[in-house]
């Protein structure tokens, strides 16, 4: 990994249920969404968005720079709920996965993110959920890799947050 | 005038203000208070200076969920900010409401657009692999 966070921090990318992903639109603009990534062991975040939602993928294939806030606590169970900001570059596969075991860390978000934090997505899997929600497991995976990291250790978000140390791989 | 905006602002006690640095990336902060005036359309947000926020467009979002991230809400609004002395403000500039109702079929439309652009089939999702991963997800204690 290319970072090392503190662990109330990585308590908080690890915890959160959701964080605030930013992408910028055509115009410039920034346009801001609650998903539910997952820290890879390489240090690169996993994002999914369905090909019924894909203006997150068409945004970062025209330009790759993206910022997620952790900042959502509820039903975490993080002992010191402060904030992570990351600034990254991402990258948005072409091709639609329909199978949710695969890549293996597909799966692992899928079981551990999702599902053990969700419980009513199983709706997704009913007979309504389907006909309703089509393009809810056909996904498209981004990979963000951070570049910058500030960590705020309380919820006093007006302060100065950390500067924390990202190293450049490759 | 931006009544609606207003209305569904106050559903929230809590927002994320994002905008961008000067290098390009997305700059985000929570937001503790959402003291949001109707008549302007504006927001008097803080902003610590070492994020090098810069002014220009920018997005208010709110959203929530429950403990078992189920009841999923949000509303985006559109805005840019604006330095004023030494304060940040963000000013609305569009806000649409949308139901969702009109969600759903948005993303079926999307759906079909993105696969027919490509020239694609529609794929076959792997239901046996989903119910697999079910029973992994239930045995997971304290996610």
């Amino acid at each position: 990994m290319a970072f090392t966070l503190p662990p109330p921090a990585l308590a908080i990318v690890r915890r959160y249920r959701t964080c605030e992903l930013t992408t910028i639109n055509k115009d410039g603009s920034p346009i801001t969404w609650p998903v539910s990534p997952r820290l890879l062991d390489d240090g690169r975040f996993l994002i999914t968005t369905s090909i019924g939602l894909p203006q997150k993928a068409f945004n970062i294939r025209r330009n790759p720079k993206v910022s997620l806030l952790f900042s959502e606590p509820r039903a975490s169970k993080v002992a010191e709920p402060g904030a992570v900001l990351i600034q990254a570059d991402a990258i948005a596969e072409d091709r639609i996965v329909s199978d949710p075991s695969s890549p293996p860390e597909l799966a692992d978000y899928f079981v551990e993110n999702i599902f053990a934090r969700q419980p009513a997505g199983a709706f997704m899997s009913t007979w309504l959920g389907k006909k309703l929600f089509p393009a809810y497991y056909m996904r498209v995976l981004i990979y963000a890799t951070p570049t910058r990291i500030r960590y705020w250790p309380t919820r006093d978000f007006g302060a100065a947050p950390q500067e924390l140390e990202v190293r450049r791989v490759g | 005038m931006w009544a609606k905006a207003a209305k569904a602002i106050a559903g929230f006690r809590e927002g994320v203000i994002t905008g961008l640095d000067a290098s390009g990336y997305p700059v985000s902060v929570r937001q503790t208070s959402l003291p949001y005036d109707a008549k302007r359309g504006e927001l008097p947000v803080i902003i610590p200076s070492a994020l090098g926020m810069q002014a220009g467009a920018a997005n208010l979002l709110c959203h929530a969920h429950d403990d078992k991230l189920w009841n999923l809400r949000a509303i985006s609004v559109k805005g840019r900010l604006e330095q004023r002395g030494l304060t940040w403000v963000f000013v609305t500039t569009a806000y649409e409401p949308q139901s969702q109702l009109a969600m759903v079929g948005k993303m079926r439309r999307s759906m079909a657009s993105y696969l027919a652009k490509r020239n694609l089939p529609v794929p076959q999702v792997d239901f046996d692999a989903v119910k697999r991963l079910w029973a992994r997800a239930k045995q997971i204690q304290d996610p």
